[in-house]
Formats: structure tokens, sequence, C-alpha cells
């Protein structure tokens, strides 16, 4: 194909400088090994095969049910429930069903309280014993530590909260709006250097309610395979046509923009109205981080619309902690929609969009989310508020400098050690894949046992074979409690063997 | 997977000194024994995802594994000496 930005040639010097890792986007996908991979099959055959008998022992009235029971099937009536999706629920998920969802007693910071639950029955039913486990937390999105009872954030929500109460009754549109939104509206657009910015209560609710706001019947939007959820409903219910393109491949979405303009709607050939390339700019399940120079150029060759999701990156990229824009230094004009959370980076709850007045503009009047969602509470828009303006100070810069420390020293060292860890090198959310069901469940239940809380994830989220570990760094995480974690992975992941690299020389903590 | 590289008989090795009395050491060996079987047999549940069963079901694909095993290697004791010569019979 004449003319493409990234011919064969510069298809083969990205590769290499995708190797090369001094570069921002150095990011490493090591291939899964084939004897993990039979094992995993042959794991999951297995369990199926027990799914099986024990799904017919309790067919066949030998075994009590446990599980919910729809009472109307016996009358007749066609099942609500999907069967297959209940049936991994049943004989696997709940099986190992005490390692996911832990309910905490604590604020989840670098240390927090879990509850300690005890089951008799293989995890159909719990008893709290009331006492606590102090771990080390690895799984919540505390990026830069702002999850604490004390300080200038704390105490700023608590007067915001003796201030103006908790709920302000009302929409945004409807006596709703406070002086304390447009506060926080201009301190974020300030922050990331745009023109205007709205936000809203609730971040899924961001994305969901607000594509439809921007995107209609007769638009094309091209999105990332690994997209979250929120975007992939928010695409569906905007009612435009979606196409998804290779995780962070541009090759891809070149041809499919350059078909896309050439030949236009499926069957009439009519032109798309409107192009939007939706991407994120940390996805949270694989580390990697979006290719925006080049996404820029490609936007700007084929006049699309760029939508960033920065959830994950807001405050955690960047050495001004302004996201993806500001990691790899490109004006932040260029990207058309800025969309982040505020649950991730800043301790508090809720999302925005940000980007040109006009945009932000039509958004307050069309977005379901400003007309009907309540407005976001008095505590909740402080915390964000003296988040954001700690940021800007010597200390926010101090939070900012621990958090990338961390993640440098952490990743470095869990690659030397021969593990597998998939994304770019600079991501706070470290993906480590550990491939077979009960290698997974073992990993957690020892490192809970270590005093380091994880979260493991397993099919549905993640692919079959790829069952990962993903630990969450925080600013908030001392080199102490990184060397706890590390020391007790180390001995865990020798013991059940989950050094599966190729590409790294496997070694002890001790031997690095 | 050899004795040897298991990881808790490199990091005792190093400490093994002359100075210990003779049961003490075969205690000791004894105990490392132990554990080396009992890794394996984690290691085992591990692969297999027998780790996440319940106790009968670990115990019927157990027995049902070595029932197969069994068979397959009394038929092949049995009847491989016969076949070979056979077919080095035959060909020859």
């Amino acid at each position: 194909m004449t003319g493409t930005l990234f011919s064969k040639a510069d298809k083969d010097i990205e590769i290499n400088k995708n190797n090369d890792c001094n570069d921002l986007q150095c990011e490493e996908f090591e291939e899964t090994p084939l004897y993990a991979a039979v094992l995993t099959y042959l794991g999951y055959a297995i369990l199926c095969l027990f799914g099986w008998l024990r799904d017919f022992l309790r067919q066949s009235n030998i075994e009590k049910k446990r599980g919910a029971v729809d009472p109307n099937a016996s009358l007749g009536f066609v099942p609500l429930y999907q069967s297959y999706e209940s049936f991994y629920t049943r004989n696997m998920y709940t099986r190992v069903r005490d390692i996911f969802n832990r309910p905490i007693a604590s604020v989840p910071g670098a240390q927090f309280e879990l509850t300690e639950r005890m089951s008799d029955d293989y995890n159909w039913t719990y008893r709290y014993t009331g006492k606590t486990i102090s771990a080390v937390n690895f799984g919540s999105y505390n990026y830069l530590g702002f999850a604490e009872r004390t300080g200038q954030c704390a105490t700023d929500a608590i007067n915001g909260l003796k201030s103006y109460a908790v709920s302000s009754c009302g929409t945004r549109s409807e006596i709703g709006t406070q002086r304390y939104h447009i506060e926080l509206e201009q301190l974020l657009a300030n922050f990331l250097g745009v023109e205007s910015s709205i936000v809203f209560g609730m971040g899924f609710a961001t994305n969901a309610l607000n594509l439809p706001a921007i995107a209609s019947k007769g638009d094309l939007i091209l999105s990332d395979e690994m997209n979250h959820v929120s975007l992939i409903i928010g695409m569906r219910i905007s009612g435009a046509s979606y196409q998804t393109f290779a995780h962070n491949d541009m090759n891809d979405l070149e041809a499919k923009l350059h078909a896309a303009i050439v030949h236009g709607h499926p069957r009439t050939n009519r032109p798309w109205k409107k192009i939007f390339i939706v991407v994120e700019g940390v996805y949270s399940m694989e580390g990697s981080i979006c290719r925006l120079p080049q996404l820029i150029e490609l936007k700007k060759k084929y006049k699309a619309y760029l939508y960033m999701d920065e959830a994950h990156s807001i405050g955690a990229m960047g050495k001004n902690g302004r996201g993806i824009v500001d990691y790899f230094n490109v004006d932040v004009n260029d990207v058309d929609i800025l969309m982040g959370t505020f649950t991730k980076s800043f301790g508090s709850a809720g999302g925005y969009i940000a980007g040109r007045k006009s945009l932000i503009d039509h958004i307050r009047i069309h977005s379901h989310a400003n007309t009907y969602a309540s407005s976001m509470s008095a505590p909740i828009v402080q915390q964000i508020i003296s988040s954001l303006r700690l940021l800007s100070s010597p200390e926010g810069e101090k939070r900012i400098c621990q958090l990338a420390d961390n993640t440098r020293y952490f990743r470095r060292k869990l690659v030397d050690m021969g593990f597998i860890v998939y994304g770019n090198k600079y991501s706070p959310v470290v993906p480590m894949l550990l491939y077979l069901p009960a290698r997974v469940t073992r990993f957690n239940r020892e490192m809970l046992r270590r005093g380091i809380a994880v979260v493991t994830v397993g099919f549905p989220a993640t692919k079959l074979l790829e069952a990962r570990v993903r630990f969450c760094l925080s600013a908030a995480h001392t080199r102490p409690m990184l060397d706890a974690a590390l020391a007790a992975i180390d001995e865990v992941g020798t013991d059940i063997r989950l050094r599966y690299s190729s590409r790294h020389v496997h070694r002890r903590l001790k031997d690095l | 997977m050899t004795l040897n590289d298991h990881p808790t008989f490199l990091r005792h090795k190093l400490s093994y000194t002359y100075k210990n009395c003779h049961w003490k050491t075969m205690l000791s060996y004894i105990r490392r024994f132990f554990k080396f079987i009992h890794w394996l047999y984690l290691q085992y549940l591990l692969n297999t995802a027998l780790y996440m069963l319940e106790p009968w079901e670990r115990l019927l694909f157990s027995t049902l594994l070595f029932a197969i095993l069994s068979t397959a290697l009394y038929s092949a004791l049995v009847f491989l000496p016969h076949h070979v010569r056979s077919m080095i019979q035959f060909y020859s």
C-alpha cells in the first residue's frame, strides 16, 4: 500500500526500537511457554470433568444444591440465568472464592487490615471470626498514596463536610452546582493545560454516558481490543459502529482508518460522519502504555478524533503527574477528548472530561450524566481539590518521584529474577503471569500468609491461558515494604515454580 | 528435578558441619526427605489442578490415575518382551 505512514521498513525499525529499552515505549510481552499452556489446559480440563460430575450429582439430588436456584424453572418458565457462566461460577470460581473479593477493615493505604473469614463448606458460606489480618497492600489503586486518614487532604475533606454536608440533593443542572464544583473544574483545567473540564460522580458512568453524547449513529469508533468495559458499553449505547484494532498496533489502526475512509459504511458505502479513535493511557490488565505520538500523527493525517481514557495514568505518569501527555511531552491540544478518573491517583471518586470549551459546553447540555446524576458530594470534591493543589507543590513532586522510583525498582527486580512481567518499563501497574489456576490460588494464599495482599485475576477478566497477579505500586510503599514483598515473591515463586521466562536468567533474590 | 536441585537442600548444604553427631544428621536427612516428598506431592496437586478440589475428588482422581498407569505398566511388563522378540524375528 503506497502512502502508508508506517511502511514495512519502519515496522522493523519500530520492533527494534521496542526491544531497545532506552525508549519511552519500551514494552515486553513474552510468549506463553508451551509447558505452561499445556498444564493450564490440563488443569481446566480436569476442573471441567469434575464440574460435570458435581453438576450431575446436584441435578440428580444426590448432593444438595448450594448456589442460587431459579424458583421459576420448575414452574415451566424459561431460565433466567445463562448456563455456561453459571457452570464456571459454580465449579471453578466458588472452589477458590476466598482469594477474591476480600472485605477490608481499614483505610486502603500501603498497610491495611483485612477481615479474616473462615469457611466450613468449601467457600459456599463464610463466617467472620472478628479478627483482622494486617498486610501490605498491593491491590488498591493508590498510586500517589492519597488514601490516608490524616494529612492535609483529609483535613480539607472534613472541613468541606462541615461546611456543606454530604449530599447536594440535586443534579448539576437543577440547583446542584456548588462553588466547589466550579473551583474543581477550573483547577483541573489549569492542571491539565486545557481550556475547560467537567466532572462527574462516577468514573464508569463518565465513559458510559458521555460517549453517547459525542458519538451517534453514522459515526465510526475504532477502539483498542483491550479497552475497558465502560468504553465498550458507552460505544454500544451511542449507536455508532465500532471496530477493534489489535492492541497498540499502529499499522493495523492505520489500515482500518484507510479502509474506513475509502470504503465508508459496509453496505451502502456512504462516508462516515465522524471517526473516533478510543484508547487508554495505561491499560490496567497489561501494564502497557498507548503510543501517543504515533496516534497523534495518524489522527492528523486521517482527520479523526482522539479520545484518551487516562483512568490509571493521570497523576501516576509524567514528570509533573499530568498523565500520558506529560509523559511523552506532546501538545495537550492534540488530544481532542481527555478523560480520567479521580478514584486511582487522587484518593477520591468520580471522573472528568477535559478539552476545548466548545466540547465541554456541548457535553454539559447533552450528557445524561450531567442532567440526571446527582452532583458530586462536598468532601469528595474537597479531597480532589486539595490533592490537585498538593501535586503542584514540592510534596507532590516527592510523591511522583517516589512512585517512579518504586516502579523502576520493583519491575527491575522481578524481571531480573526470571518472572514474566508484561507491559511498559515505567508503568506502575505490574502484571506478573502465573498461568495455571492452581498456582494462582496457591500464590495468593501463600502471599497472604506472609503478610502481602495481592490481587490475582483469572479467566473472565483475562484470557483463559493468561491468569496473572497484578501489583499496583504506590508512592506510599517504602523500600522495606517492597523488599519484603520481593522476598516473599522469591520464596513462593521458587516453591511453586513461577519463573517462566526464557529471555532472562532465573535468579534468586539473594543473588541479585 | 533432582534431589540436589531442591531449594531447601541447597540452603542446608552450606550449614552442614562434621561436628553434628550421626543420629542428628540422620534425623535431619529424614526430615528433609519427607519435606521433599511433600513438595513433590504439592507439585502434583498444583500441576493437575487437584489443589482446588475437595479431598474425596482428589482421592477419586488419584485412584483412577493410579489404576490406569498401573494397568499400562503391568501390560508393558508382561507383553513387551514377547512383542519385541517377535518383531525382531519378523524383520530379520
